[in-house]
């Protein structure tokens, strides 16, 4: 006996609910949403519940011919725990960005930059105004045949950057002079980096953390930490606390 | 004459049917019906004419017919139909669009699937504590010391997590914050970028990322894993403890008493 149409109908929905959960797990569980996202990486990172203060969505980027990815920043926060990670986005797939941009994590407050700013995460209630200071000091190391030979240090600059509050628990510092740097793609940054007047630009600084080969054009970008300081005042001007901070040149990466 | 006559009645019960797409078929079956009458009475030495006559007027009233027809095929369970078949379509699509080219694809699901078959709790010894989320277990060796004064301890760290759906991409990110001390301090772990970290000299990059270098995980299941480590020491170790120093309260830690070397 053949089946109702309403026989039909339950069969082939509970026939699409196992075809949704085979294509969602063979899709790697793909989160679309920042709830999904953040429920995610709470179960990875085994914190009870991550609730998120930030999201910054990118429109998409293209990544190879025909191919075209958007990135899903999220900065949230467990308990004292704050964490930044981002999802990139590619069709139908969704899943955490573990090459350029790894979970990053801090307990009290947390700081990491992202496509030319710099975002400070932590409990600011009271806080008006920040300051945000870096040193920077690039250096390149020379190796032959894989052996240290001598690392030549520039001189150390600092830069200072006025808070914007977004929010009780996050400030954002704009480091990046988007006079000079029109463009965000990787490419443009490290064609540029050589030219004189980016060269007295934080980002461009970053960029020239590097090893080479002696005799050889080529060079590599270094990991190195570079020193944050962060001062927090209130409305009146004084100075509550100072927050103190190692990110890495990897971090600045502009992917 | 007769065929005229009946799409004539056809149309008519049709166009009390609003569920337009199984019009088709209703007609298909009043055809049949029909036919099968006329067949019955030319069997029965009826002429061709009489018997469609007769055959139509045995039909009944086609507005009746079509109401009655409407009732049975209503619109909202007619287009929940279709839409039901357009759903398995879509999702037998996807399912095997992401089995082919899906980032977990169909040899990840049943390699995942086999080890998740064949995870086994560690043994009773092994420390556990309920974490959010899941559940570690740390399991520590006897401390070996060697020729060149060293000690090697070796570690073993389970972790089950309650929910089964993480994304390969993710597996246990906790396992790259975890921290191993003991008395002395943090032991840095022991892994196979050690030479690289010469590469790498003022970073801690992912602190528990770089430093720590890529996990090895065994068992990489749905919601299981276990990751092995070796500790070599300058030092006999008192006690050794796995520290996750994120999450409500600090984190929490789980401690092996060692004892002073004998």
């Amino acid at each position: 006996m053949g089946l109702t149409r309403k026989g039909k109908i339950l069969r082939n929905l509970l026939l699409a609910l196992l075809l949704w959960a085979v294509s969602w797990a063979a899709l790697d569980f793909p989160a679309y949403t920042t709830r999904g996202m953040c429920d995610q990486m709470a179960r990875s990172l085994l914190l009870p519940e991550l609730q998120p203060i930030y999201t910054r969505h990118d429109r998409p980027r293209k990544r190879m011919i025909g191919e075209e990815e958007s990135a899903h920043l999220v900065i949230a926060r467990s308990g004292e725990t704050y964490v930044s990670f981002r999802y990139l986005q590619r069709g139908l797939c969704s899943s955490m960005d573990y090459g350029h941009h790894p979970p990053k994590m801090g307990n009290g407050a947390l700081a990491m930059p992202y496509r030319g700013t710099m975002y400070v995460a932590g409990d600011f209630s009271g806080v008006e105004q920040a300051e945000l200071c870096m040193k920077i000091q690039p250096f390149t190391m020379y190796y032959e045949e894989q052996e240290w030979q001598e690392t030549v240090k520039e001189e150390e600059r600092q830069f200072r950057f006025t808070g914007e509050k977004q929010g009780e628990e996050l400030f954002t510092f704009r480091y990046r002079d988007d006079s000079l740097w029109p463009n965000e793609s990787l490419l443009f940054f490290l064609s540029n980096e050589e030219d004189p007047e980016k060269r007295e630009e934080p980002e461009a600084l970053i960029y020239a953390y590097r090893n080479r080969q002696v005799g050889e054009t080529g060079s590599g970008w270094l990991h190195v930490d570079i020193p944050l300081e962060v001062r927090l005042y209130d409305g009146g001007g004084k100075l509550l606390d100072t927050l103190e901070f190692q990110v890495d040149t990897y971090e600045f990466s502009n992917w | 004459m007769g065929d005229y006559a009946f799409s004539c009645w056809c149309e008519k019960v049709l166009e009390q049917v609003r569920f337009a797409p199984d019009r088709a078929a209703i007609a298909r079956e009043l055809r049949a019906h029909y036919e099968d009458h006329v067949q019955g009475l030319l069997d029965c030495g009826y002429e061709k004419e009489l018997a469609q006559e007769r055959s139509l007027e045995a039909m009944g009233d086609p507005e009746e017919i079509g109401k009655a027809l409407d009732r049975a095929h209503k619109p909202w369970l007619g287009w929940l139909w279709q839409g039901s078949r357009v759903l398995v379509l879509v999702f037998l699509l996807l399912s095997l669009w992401g089995l082919i080219w899906g980032e977990n694809g169909g040899e990840n699901l049943s390699w995942r699937t086999k080890n998740q078959l064949s995870w086994q709790e560690p043994p009773a010894q092994a420390l556990c504590r309920e974490v959010p989320n899941g559940k570690v277990w740390l399991e520590v060796g006897e401390p070996q010391r060697m020729e060149t004064g060293e000690v090697q301890v070796e570690l073993g760290i389970s972790l089950r997590l309650d929910d089964p759906t993480i994304p390969l991409t993710l597996r246990p990110e906790a396992m790259h914050w975890m921290e191993v001390w003991d008395q002395s301090g943090q032991i840095p772990w022991q892994t196979w970028e050690m030479e690289e970290q010469e590469f790498q000299p003022e970073s801690n990059y992912r602190q528990g990322g770089n430093e720590t270098g890529e996990r090895k995980f065994v068992n990489d299941s749905w919601n299981g894993w276990y990751f092995p480590q070796v500790l070599v020491l300058d030092h006999w170790p008192e006690w050794i403890e796995l520290r996750y120093p994120y999450g409500e309260g600090g984190g929490w830690s789980i401690r092996k008493e060692v004892g002073p070397w004998a």
